[in-house]
């Protein structure tokens, strides 16, 4: 009998690498694919400084040397950077906080996975994600992972039902240490890798320097740092250095603490207030899919409403207003609703859809 | 899984006589071959056969031959050590289309000072040797036969120029030997790069002949290996190996080209029936090796299809690739006027001393086989 084929995403680290074993151990064919997102072309090369983190590539080589899978890099330095990085840099223009990590995984990871899976004669994919897809009754539901520590559905929220039924996340019913145990008792080499936390393409975390290198000087909007009377505090070179919640760098230097409650694109303005602008009734969602394969309706009762990752997602009811827009309006108060994230809707452990944060209510 | 290798312009199979003379001098308690004693003397008499055969093979006299690591070190001496002698800027020319490891030390030596033209090409990867004139070269370095389209350049012609002024002709034949005819004795030729493992000898060897009057800067300084061309103890068993596949590969040249365009037939007919839109890279009038096939794919990733063949057991490549394994779009096809994406859908077939006709048929099917799977670039998963 032939053992069905699927294509598993590795990067080179501890999740990835257990996903494929344990693939492996549930019978499947498993073929390891890595994805080249960015090259430094060197003049000189420094030592521990390679290319587009080339150390992962041969951690993900080694793994897959390790589980005797065939392994493949694929090229997609150009769809990262229409896809992903220039919408990074002109989010951040328009004075919105975008969530590149989403972005890569709904335009990129999984697009690709899935169309170039059918060529190498796999209709499976699977990643190194904690969460779960479940079958019942005849629907794909997306959940929760049993580690709630580890959760990554809010990354997922955009998956349609015919992609869920093509994808397979072997870490969800895993802890992050049990991963660790496993891959310990694999003898995978890379069992004690750390975590990786930053955007991979700024991983220095100065995002205003990463947009203003990848920007021309002309599409900066400065502006006028002003309170809720409308008084213009400061000056400022760019509304890509704030985000809505920030507190420092905001070039006041009077003492008073204020925290940027909203951010205009188009006349450059950043607005500030004390901690209770920041709170919100609610959010508009655009560009809303519904990973459940239906809307959850109006009536359908509350849902909740995760608004970054790792936030705890805050009761809401949700109102359609056509288009894929759809507004949630919180319970209570929630803080900090930042424009070009993800706001993601779950139900009890489902997530049921998302989108794209348009504005605060 | 039955496995079939068609990547020869990488790397080819070793050939089993090779592999023979490897053993033999990696067995035979070889010592140093500058050492006085009689261990070192047998290792210097293996050295200096085996420096005799590729003589033999390629028109030269014993001397000229300078045993290096492979193509890319003889390519990195050739360029870097001529123009490091000369004590003066000289200008340099080269193709667009040459390997890496003729573009690259070219490019570095406009830091030393000299000029260096990136000689263009025409749609099908040759330059007019009207451009070389234009460029007025000291020295120029071309490939008789290109590594990623097989197009064979008239190096006669082109090189005229060169030699008429005065200049320094620099032959890159890694791709060419056991193909094409190669003599030293009958090219106006005063470098020639010739590489191991592209005709069956192990990896880690190949060979710069200088011809007589040439001077040189070695690369490597030490001591007065290769006739001072190359300091480094030589790896015997391995230039063992390499001048015994030369040898063969030089004298089968003939019956080999011809059984090679045979199989080069069959494939291109038979790809072009398997996938539709196929492009070749040259048209089947233009000079070219019988044994690469060079073609794009619309709308497809070349990385794609290579490992899709690969796991059906074929072995097939794209052209280039990044250190981490990723393709890259082939700067040769960029040369040769050809946009960015069909760049990225190449795909090199490559056969050499073992392929058979059994292997072509392999390929066509596992290729028409991809071709039903594969989705076009841009096009979303149902």
């Amino acid at each position: 009998m032939t053992r069905e084929r699927i294509v598993v995403a590795m990067s080179g680290g501890v999740d990835s690498s257990v996903a494929a074993a344990l693939l492996l151990e549930q019978g499947f064919d498993v073929v390891g694919v890595s994805m080249q997102l960015s090259s430094t072309p060197a003049a000189t090369v420094r030592q521990g400084q390679g290319c587009c983190s080339l150390e992962d590539f041969r951690d993900a080589r080694r793994v897959a040397d390790h589980l005797q899978i065939p392994y493949y890099v694929w090229n997609l330095q150009d769809a990262f950077r229409t896809r992903v990085t220039d919408v990074f840099t002109a989010e951040y223009l328009r004075g919105r906080t975008p969530n590149p990590c989403v972005l890569c995984n709904r335009d990129l990871k999984f697009d690709e996975l899935w169309r170039r899976a059918g060529a190498l004669d796999a209709e499976l994919v699977a990643t190194g994600h904690y969460a779960r897809v479940v079958e019942q009754e005849g629907r794909w539901r997306l959940l929760r992972a049993r580690d709630d520590a580890k959760d990554q559905s809010y990354f997922l929220f955009s998956l349609t039902q015919t992609e869920l039924a093509r994808t397979r996340f072997p870490l969800g019913d895993l802890t992050k240490t049990e991963v660790r145990d496993y891959a310990r008792k694999l003898g995978l080499p890379v069992a004690e890798k750390p975590e990786s936390q930053e955007i991979c393409f700024v991983p220095d975390r100065d995002y205003a320097g990463y947009v203003e290198r990848h920007a021309a000087a002309a599409e900066l909007s400065p502006g006028a740092v002003v309170d809720e009377q409308g008084t213009t505090l400061a000056t400022h070179a760019g509304v890509h250095r704030f985000t809505v919640g920030q507190r420092r760098g905001l070039g006041i230097g009077d003492g008073v603490a204020r925290w940027v409650t909203r951010i205009d694109g188009t006349t450059g303005t950043v607005h500030v207030g004390d901690q209770r602008a920041l709170a919100c009734r609610g959010l508009v969602a655009e560009q809303v899919r519904w990973a459940a394969g239906t809307p959850a309706l109006d009536g359908d009762g509350p849902v909740r409403v995760r608004i970054r990752h790792r936030h705890v997602p805050v009761a809401a009811r949700l109102t359609h207003t056509g288009n894929d827009r759809v507004e949630a309006w919180f319970e209570e108060p929630a803080s900090a609703v930042t424009p070009g994230q993800a706001a993601v809707f779950y139900r009890g452990d489902e997530v049921l859809g998302g989108g794209w944060i348009a504005e605060a209510l | 899984m039955t496995t079939v290798y068609a990547d020869y312009a990488a790397a080819a199979p070793v050939r089993p006589e090779a592999r023979a003379a490897l053993l033999e001098a990696l067995d035979a308690g070889l010592g140093n071959p500058s050492s006085i004693h009689g261990a070192g003397a047998r290792a210097r008499a293996r050295l200096e056969a085996a420096r005799e055969q590729v003589a033999a093979a390629l028109g030269a006299h014993p001397l000229e031959v300078i045993f290096t690591s492979g193509a890319t070190e003889s390519n990195n001496l050739a360029l870097v050590g001529v123009t490091d002698a000369a004590n003066r800027s000289c200008s340099v020319a080269v193709p667009a289309t040459e390997h890496a490891s003729v573009l690259a030390p070219a490019r570095a030596l406009t830091a030393r000072g000299h000029r260096v033209t990136i000689l263009s090409v025409d749609g099908s990867g040759r330059t007019a040797p009207q451009a070389v004139a234009d460029a007025a070269p000291d020295l120029v370095s071309v490939a008789l036969v290109n590594a990623e389209t097989g197009v064979v350049q008239d190096v006669a012609a082109l090189t005229a120029p060169v030699r008429e002024r005065g200049g320094i002709v620099h032959v890159d034949a890694a791709q060419a030997v056991g193909v094409w005819p190669v003599d030293c004795a009958t090219s106006p030729i005063d470098l020639l790069t010739v590489s191991s493992t592209k005709l069956g000898g192990p990896a880690g060897a190949g060979a710069l002949v200088v011809r007589r009057g040439t001077t040189l800067v070695p690369l490597q300084r030490g001591g007065p290996q290769e006739q001072a061309f190359r300091a480094g103890t030589e790896n015997v068993p391995a230039i063992a190996g390499f001048a015994t596949a030369l040898a063969i590969a030089v004298g089968e040249q003939a019956t080999e080209h011809t059984r090679l365009r045979t199989l080069q037939e069959q494939l291109r007919a038979g790809l072009a029936a398997a996938w539709p839109g196929l492009r070749y890279t040259l048209a089947s009038t233009v000079a070219a090796a019988p044994h690469v096939t060079h073609c794009t794919l619309p709308d497809v990733a070349g990385e794609d299809v290579v490992a899709a063949l690969d796991l059906t057991g074929v072995a097939i490549a794209t052209g280039s690739a990044c250190a981490a394994g990723a393709a890259q779009p082939s700067h040769v096809l960029l040369a040769l006027g050809r946009s960015h994406d069909e760049a990225l859908g190449a795909l090199r077939i490559s056969l050499g001393w073992a392929s058979t006709a059994a292997d072509v048929d392999a390929v066509v099917q596992a290729l028409a086989h991809v071709r039903t799977r594969i989705r076009v670039r841009g096009e979303r998963a149902a």
